[in-house]
């Protein structure tokens, strides 16, 4: 029961220690280049350089201001551009420049994303391009589709609960244990629990369908939510926000990253990491085929997934390394990249879970969303 | 040739080999595309006129097992409108037989060769049956890694056979010549004169070889001790008249009497002759040993070769001996059955053989040139008769002389080399005869001595004629 506790505190007393040696390895480094930073972009690197990298990402600027900074260290001839985006316009932007002119060069020359559904599909679709170095070779088989696309990080999915309105000893560690306590006469977590809405955010979609694929209880615990009043949260943020200020006690499927940094900031909040099965999250990274500098994506793409740059995106972004991310205990689940992601995007298959999802979920007698139906393809950024 | 045809079988195994890989490949990967199109065709359904489709994980994620392959699918109404799916997947070549299982075929798309496995579904809808078509298509990345590792091991275990056999068959080649390099070897190293059997161990497949050149080699043994005890008879037959020559001429030179002197000389003549016939029987065996060796036959008149016979051998001068030649006449009513009396055949040989019956004749059997005998004994047969006639489709040669004939004793022993007559009187180098049987052996013809009732004998060759005539 405590070992996946243990592991968690090995590896961030590791990471720890890494990051203060390149913290000190750093300081010694003068900044010489400055950064603009705007609300949803960046830009790094000499103005007048000839090697210019876009980079179009679905992470914060905040968040990967850091890593980039670094790499500009190392690359200091190399221009940095980077533009925020959401995932779904990620997507869209790379279908929409190929249908245009397939031919042109244009476009970034790397595109990080936490949707790894849709960056599979690029890849599948035929919009990226190939990619081998020693640090690709590196990688685990789910964290490397056809050379195509690669995890630079991980993020467990895990549940987070208010400890001061939760006692310790009913914390469930796994899924028929929260089953239970949802069923538990007292109702503990009547109107105080709340799960993504898989209809407006990506990775709550991503989640919950992996659920219904994992676990053959998933729909008897989204109807004990629907029977317990649950609210839905858009982000992982829009939770924390709601567990801290004790609005709710328990949140279920939250990004482990964004959680760890509440708690840092001393949040009253635990994490749970189910026991039965925990997925990882793995943001993406490809190199779209019609990069102008397809090599200078592919820097960046290998610096992202050396040690140092490992290292950099844990420290910044409180994601895991990638090697480190499968360890042989507590139900680790890395989603592979692959084929099998597509199933979920296809539209008949999506619109079937939305409905059972919405009948599960929704208070009886509420009208759906007023549209009626549900978009298809819908990944936000989640920050 | 046989490089060529041992090419062609070898890639012929080698297209037989791909073939097979790439068939074997398809099948593997061909089996999952079919349970992905069934299991999503399991899950389409029509409601209220509505299709929806639950596609279940396994559909896509079993075709993970080609683990870099790309996949599209395609559902669409048999009308063609999509329900979901890649719309401009490539449609399926029309089916006859429409049933529930998928089939398959390759076509391209996204500019990649594809393998495509499709199916149609039919449900009963609220008004008529509906019907969707199914299409999972896969590239071929793991199937054609798969094949070009089949290719590849089936390849090298191609070429380690291939090795294999050459290198068997070299050893085998080796192993069975090398009887023959030691048969080579002993026969190398020997001397000339040796022709013993061969001593050298040989398997059992060589023995008949082996026995074949040793029987030669004996057969070749055997003609050079007669050839050695030829030339040896031959030197002890020229000696003896030497010898006599050298007497005489030394027996004339002491001598003071004209007389006795021309007396001396004469036999010295008659020395000189007998030792000349003596060279000319040597050479006219040698001319038929060589001659026979060549065997160049043509078409011989054997009439004129009779007559040119008699003339060499019969002496022109006085005492003449009685000579009749009996030719068939082209003239005669009864030889009017056959025209010439050719045969083929070699004139020199058969020219020898004519004289030397005729020249025997003259020797053994000419009493009339005897002085001894009285002129009026025996009148009757005291001539040499050659006649020449058809005979069972050949031709007959009769030699008569009124001689004293062959005693039984001598009539095995007259054909061989160095036999003589016992008439002491007469001076052959007893070659006659020989020379004559082997001419008419070689050329299938026979040679008889017998002893006529009443004195006299009658030497007969029977050749048969050549075929041309016959």
């Amino acid at each position: 029961m405590h070992s996946a506790l243990a592991w968690v505190g090995r590896l961030l007393g590791a990471t720890a220690f890494l990051s203060v040696a390149t913290v000190a390895a750093m300081a010694t480094v003068s900044n010489a280049t400055a950064a603009e930073v705007s609300r949803d972009g960046l830009t790094l690197g000499p103005a007048d350089s000839k090697n210019v990298l876009i980079l179009h990402a679905s992470n914060s600027v905040q968040v990967f201001k850091g890593v980039l900074e670094d790499f500009g260290r190392l690359n200091p001839g190399v221009r940095l551009e980077y533009t925020e985006l959401s995932t779904q316009q990620l997507y869209q932007d790379t279908v929409a420049r190929a249908q245009d002119d397939a031919t042109a060069k244009r476009g970034p020359d790397l595109i990080i994303s936490s949707a790894m559904d849709l960056q599979t599909k690029l890849v599948n679709d035929g919009y990226a391009q190939r990619h081998v170095s020693p640090e690709t070779r590196a990688l685990p088989a789910w964290a490397n589709w056809r050379d195509e696309v690669f995890s630079i990080g991980t993020d467990p999915i895990v549940m987070v609960y208010n400890t001061k309105k939760l006692a310790a000893a009913r914390v469930p560690h796994t899924r028929r244990a929260l089953l239970s306590l949802l069923q538990a006469p007292d109702r503990p977590l009547a109107n105080s629990i709340s799960t993504y809405d898989v209809q407006g955010s990506g990775i709550g979609y991503l989640a919950a369908t992996q659920d219904t694929r994992l676990d053959s209880m998933a729909g008897a615990l989204l109807a004990a939510f629907g029977r317990n009043g649950v609210t839905t949260h858009e982000s992982t943020e829009d939770a924390l926000d709601k567990l801290e200020r004790g609005e709710i006690t328990l949140a279920y499927n939250l990004l482990e990253s964004y959680t760890r940094h509440r708690i840092d900031q001393g949040a009253p909040l635990a994490i749970i990491y189910p026991q039965d099965y925990t997925l990882m999250l793995s943001r993406s990274a490809i190199i779209p085929k019609q990069a102008s500098r397809g090599d200078l994506g592919a820097l960046l793409l290998d610096y992202l997934l050396s040690p140092r740059g490992q290292e950099m995106l844990a420290k910044q972004s409180g994601m895991r390394p990638v090697n480190a991310s499968v360890v042989p205990a507590a139900g680790i689940r890395p989603m592979a990249l692959g084929v099998g992601l597509l199933v979920y995007l296809d539209a008949l298959k999506k619109r079937h879970f939305l409905d059972l999802w919405r009948a599960a979920i929704l208070p009886t007698g509420e009208p759906p969303r007023p549209d009626g139906n549900v978009p298809v393809h819908t990944h936000q950024a989640v920050h | 040739m046989l490089l060529t045809l041992f090419a062609v079988g070898l890639a012929a195994l080698y297209l037989l080999v791909r073939g097979y890989a790439q068939q074997t490949a398809d099948t593997t990967y061909d089996q999952l595309l079919r349970a992905s199109v069934l299991s999503m065709a399991d899950s389409l359904q029509l409601v209220q006129g509505e299709w929806q489709m639950d596609m279940p994980y396994a559909a896509l994620a079993l075709l993970e097992q080609a683990p870099r392959d790309r996949v599209f699918y395609r559902v669409a109404t048999t009308a063609g409108s999509l329900i979901s799916g890649y719309a401009d997947l490539p449609a399926a070549p029309d089916r006859q037989d429409a049933d529930d299982t998928p089939e398959l075929y390759t076509t391209r798309y996204q500019g990649e060769p594809v393998r495509v496995a499709w199916m149609e579904r039919k449900i009963a809808g609220p008004r008529s049956a509906e019907a969707a078509v199914i299409q999972v298509a896969q590239t071929r990345e793991a199937r054609n890694a798969l094949a070009d590792s089949i290719l590849w091991q089936g390849t090298l275990a191609l070429i380690g056979f291939t090795g294999a056999a050459l290198a068997l068959a070299y050893w085998g080649l080796q192993r069975s010549l090398s009887p023959i390099q030691r048969i080579e070897h002993e026969l190398a190293t020997r001397s000339a004169s040796d022709l013993h059997p061969i001593a050298a161990p040989v398997p059992q497949e060589l023995d008949t070889l082996v026995h074949s050149l040793d029987g030669f080699m004996a057969r070749l043994s055997d003609n050079l001790d007669t050839l050695r005890l030829f030339i040896a008879e031959a030197a002890h037959q020229l000696r003896t008249p030497l010898a006599a020559l050298h007497a005489q001429m030394e027996v004339a030179l002491d001598e003071d009497d004209p007389a006795e002197q021309r007396r001396s000389l004469l036999a010295v003549l008659r020395n000189a002759e007998k030792l000349s016939r003596l060279v000319n029987q040597l050479l006219s065996d040698a001319s038929v040993t060589h001659r026979s060796n060549v065997k160049q036959f043509q078409a011989v008149d054997l009439a004129e070769l009779l007559r040119q016979a008699a003339y060499d051998t019969v002496p022109q001068a006085a005492p003449q001996p009685d000579v009749r030649l009996h030719l068939p006449d082209a003239a005669s009513g009864q030889e009017s059955g056959r025209q010439t009396p050719t045969i083929l055949g070699d004139s020199l040989m058969l020219r020898e053989a004519f004289k030397n019956l005729i020249d025997n004749a003259l020797r053994h059997g000419a009493q009339i040139s005897n002085p001894i005998s009285s002129p009026n004994d025996g009148h009757i047969d005291d001539h040499i008769d050659i006649t020449l006639d058809a005979h069972d489709n050949g031709w007959r040669i009769t030699v008569s002389d009124p001689g004293p004939g062959i005693p039984p004793a001598l009539a095995n022993a007259a054909f061989e080399r160095f036999t003589r007559g016992p008439n002491p009187r007469t001076s052959g180098a007893g070659l006659g005869l020989s020379i004559v049987k082997r001419v008419v052996e070689i050329h299938q013809g026979k040679l008889s001595l017998s002893n006529r009732v009443g004195g006299g004998l009658d030497a007969v060759i029977t050749l048969p004629a050549s075929r041309r005539d016959a």
